[in-house]
C-alpha cells in the first residue's frame, strides 16, 4: 500500500505550546480526505509540515514516502499546496501568476490552467488585487493543479468564501481530483461541506489525531440511540458510548457500533447520525478515538 | 527563476537604477566643475570671479558627498531589507517554497541577481568618486573623499546591502528590517571610521613645527613628552600653561624651554589605496558573513 501522507509520533512545538504531539497517521494514495477540527487544533500545523514549510520538533512525517524538507526535490513536484489565506503577489496578473508557476515547475500544465480559469469567467489580464476571495481562491486552485500534482492539499480554502463561492470551489476540486486521480487532503473547520466531496476523514483535536477512517465506514459504525432514561453508567453489550445525553424523558447515546454485532434493547429507537453530529460528539470527548483495524487498512490499501 | 525575481522587484531595481544614474549625473557634474576650477586657477591665478566659482564647486562637492554617503543606507533600506521581508510579511513565501525549487536556489538566486549589480554599479560610483576626487586636487584632500570614492565606497553599498537582506530573512518584516538595517550601518560604518581606520596602520609621529606631507591625513590630538621622551598628559600641559598667565611668543617656543616636546601624529598619502583595500575588506568579510548567515536560517528555519 502507497501512502500520500505518513507521520509517526510526529510533535511540532511553537515557543511553549505544542502544536502537535504524538500525532500519527497514514493517508494511502487515491483518497480525497477531510482534515477536520477545531480552530487551532494542529491542521494548519500538520499540512505546513506536509509540505516542508515547517520542521518537526520530533518525530517522522513522510510525504509519497519522502521526508518533504529533506527531500524537498522528490516531494515539491509531486505536491500541489494551497496554503491558508491563499497568497498570491500583489500588483500581479493572473497570467503573470501563472507564468511565475511555469517558470519554477517542471510539469507545467498551462493549457489546462488558462481553459479552467476562462471557463470561470476570469480574465487573464486581470490583477490578483482586484479578485474576488472565490476568484483569488480559483486562481490558487489553478496554480496548485497546473502543476500536475499527485497530492494536492489545501488549508481551509473554504473559510472566506461565501456558499455559491464554495460549492464552485469544491466542485472545481471534485472534478479534477476524479480525472487526474488525485490525492487530496482538505482541511477545514466547517464539515457540512465536506461530507459531499470526501471519502475519508481525519479528525484533529488538541495537537492528536482522534479520528481516521472512510466517511462511509464512519458512517455505519456510528448510531444515536435515544431510550427510557437510563441510570449514567447503562451497558449495552457489544456497543461504545462516545457521548450521552439524559433529560427527563429520556436518554440519547451517540454510539459506536457494528449494526450487525448488537441488538437495539427494548424500548429504544436508533438512527443515523450526520458526518457533522459523529464529529461533534467526538470533539466533545477527546478519551474517545476511532481507528480502522489494521487489517480492514490493509484490505482497502 | 530568474523571470519570477525580476517580475517580483522590477519596481526597486528601476528605482536602484534611476538612484544610481543621478549619482552618476551628480558626479560627472562635479568632476566638470572641480576640473575647469583646477585648470583656471593654474593658468589665471587667483581672481575674485574664480573664488565665486570655487564656492560653486564647494557647494557641489558637499551635495555629492551627502548623495554618496546615503547612497548605501538607501540601497540597504528599500533594496536589502524588504527583498525576502515582504515574501515573509505576506505569506507568498509559502507560495513560492511551495513550488518545485529548494530554498537555497531561491536565497541564492534572489540575493545574486540583486547583490551582482549593484555591487558592479557601485564599484563603477566608486571609479568615478575616485576621479572625482583627483579633479578636486590641491582644492581639497584625497583623505576627506576617503567614503566616496575606490574600493571602500563600493564595499560599503554591498555591506549595506547584505545588512538589509538578512535583516529581512531574520525579523520577517520589512519596516522593523529596515530600520535594523539603518542603525546597524551608521553603528557598524561610523564604529570602523572612529575607531578602527584611523589605526589600520600605525601613525607617523612628528614634531608640531616639522612640515608634514601634502595629501596627509593628520590626526587633531597633539602628544606632549618631557626631554627623557616619556609621555607628558594634556592636563600637566594646561596646569604649566595657566600657572605661566600670559606667555611671550608661541605656546610651542615656551613648552619647548620648558623640556616639553609636542607632537602631531599623520597618515602619509602614499597609504591611501592600502587603507582602501583594508577597509574594503573588513566590509566585504562582514557582507560575506552576513549573507552566509541568512541563507543558513533560509535553509534550516524550522517555521
Amino acid at each position: 500500500m502507497t501512502l500520500a501522507l505518513e507521520a509517526v509520533a510526529l510533535r511540532k512545538r511553537y515557543g511553549r505550546t505544542w502544536a502537535l504531539s504524538d500525532f500519527s497517521v497514514s493517508l494511502p494514495v487515491g483518497r480525497v480526505a477531510a482534515l477536520v477540527g477545531p480552530n487551532g487544533a494542529g491542521k494548519s500545523t500538520l499540512l505546513q509540515l506536509a509540505v516542508g514549510l515547517l520542521r518537526p520538533s520530533a518525530g517522522d512525517i513522510r510525504v509519497m514516502g519522502w521526508s518533504p524538507r529533506a527531500h524537498s526535490q522528490q516531494v515539491l513536484p509531486r505536491v500541489g499546496f494551497l496554503a491558508q489565506d491563499v497568497p498570491l503577489f500583489r500588483g500581479f496578473s493572473i497570467s503573470d501568476m501563472l507564468q511565475v508557476g511555469r517558470r519554477l515547475n517542471p510539469r507545467w500544465d498551462q493549457a489546462t490552467a488558462t481553459t479552467r480559469l476562462q471557463r470561470l469567467g476570469i480574465s487573464l489580464s486581470r490583477s490578483v488585487g482586484h479578485l474576488s476571495g472565490g476568484q483569488r481562491a480559483q486562481v490558487a486552485l489553478a496554480i496548485a493543479l497546473a502543476k500536475r500534482p499527485e497530492f494536492l492539499l489545501l488549508d481551509e480554502p473554504l473559510a472566506s468564501l461565501d456558499p455559491l463561492a464554495r460549492h464552485e470551489f469544491l466542485k472545481e476540486l471534485m472534478e479534477a481530483a476524479s480525472t487526474d486521480g488525485l490525492t487530496v487532503l482538505l482541511s477545514s473547520h466547517v464539515i457540512a461541506d465536506l461530507e459531499r466531496v470526501c471519502d475519508h476523514l481525519l479528525l484533529v483535536n488538541a495537537g492528536r489525531l482522534q479520528v481516521a477512517g472512510e466517511i462511509d465506514d464512519l458512517m455505519a459504525r456510528h448510531a444515536l440511540l435515544v431510550g427510557p432514561q437510563v441510570e449514567p453508567d447503562v451497558v449495552i453489550p457489544g456497543v461504545e458510548v462516545i457521548k450521552s445525553l439524559r433529560n427527563i424523558r429520556q436518554t440519547s447515546l451517540w454510539v459506536r457500533a457494528q449494526r450487525d454485532d448488537f441488538r437495539v434493547p427494548a424500548g429504544w429507537q436508533i438512527r443515523d447520525l450526520s458526518l457533522e453530529e459523529i464529529v461533534v460528539a467526538y470533539l466533545g470527548n477527546p478519551d474517545a478515538n476511532a481507528f480502522p483495524a489494521p487489517s480492514l487498512e490493509g484490505i482497502a490499501g | 527563476m530568474t523571470w519570477v525575481i525580476w517580475r517580483q522587484h522590477r519596481v526597486e531595481a528601476v528605482c536602484a537604477a534611476l538612484g544610481f544614474v543621478a549619482a552618476t549625473i551628480i558626479l560627472f557634474y562635479s568632476i566638470q566643475l572641480a576640473d575647469s576650477v583646477r585648470v583656471s586657477l593654474s593658468s589665471v591665478g587667483q581672481s575674485d570671479a574664480l573664488v565665486a566659482f570655487g564656492d560653486r564647486v564647494g557647494a557641489a562637492a558637499t551635495t555629492t558627498t551627502f548623495a554618496l554617503l546615503c547612497l548605501p543606507v538607501l540601497v540597504g533600506m528599500f533594496i536589502g531589507a524588504p527583498l525576502f521581508a515582504r515574501d515573509f510579511e505576506h505569506g507568498t513565501y509559502r507560495l513560492l517554497l511551495t513550488q518545485s525549487i529548494t530554498r537555497r536556489k531561491w536565497f541564492w538566486m534572489t540575493s545574486a541577481l540583486l547583490l551582482v549589480p549593484i555591487a558592479a554599479t557601485a564599484a563603477w560610483l566608486g571609479v568615478l568618486g575616485t576621479r572625482w576626487s583627483e579633479a578636486l586636487g590641491s582644492l581639497s584632500n584625497q583623505w576627506y573623499q576617503f567614503d566616496e570614492q575606490g574600493l571602500a565606497f563600493a564595499s560599503y553599498v554591498v555591506f549595506a546591502l547584505s545588512l538589509g537582506l538578512s535583516a529581512g530573512v531574520l525579523l520577517r518584516r520589512a519596516v522593523p528590517a529596515m530600520a535594523a538595517a539603518a542603525a546597524a550601518y551608521v553603528a557598524v560604518r561610523a564604529f570602523v571610521e572612529v575607531f578602527i581606520r584611523p589605526q589600520l596602520q600605525p601613525a607617523v609621529r612628528i614634531g608640531q613645527d616639522a612640515p608634514i606631507p601634502d595629501g596627509s591625513w593628520v590626526f587633531s590630538n597633539t602628544a606632549y613628552t618631557d626631554s627623557s621622551g616619556r609621555t607628558v598628559s594634556a592636563d600637566k600641559v594646561n596646569q604649566l600653561l595657566q600657572s605661566a598667565g600670559a606667555i611671550p611668543g608661541t605656546v610651542a617656543d615656551y613648552l619647548h624651554a620648558h623640556g616639553i616636546s609636542s607632537w602631531v601624529y599623520y597618515q602619509p598619502p602614499g597609504r591611501f589605496w592600502a587603507f582602501q583595500a583594508e577597509e574594503a575588506l573588513i566590509f566585504l568579510v562582514l557582507a560575506a558573513v552576513l549573507v552566509g548567515v541568512a541563507a543558513f536560517v533560509v535553509q534550516s528555519r524550522s517555521d
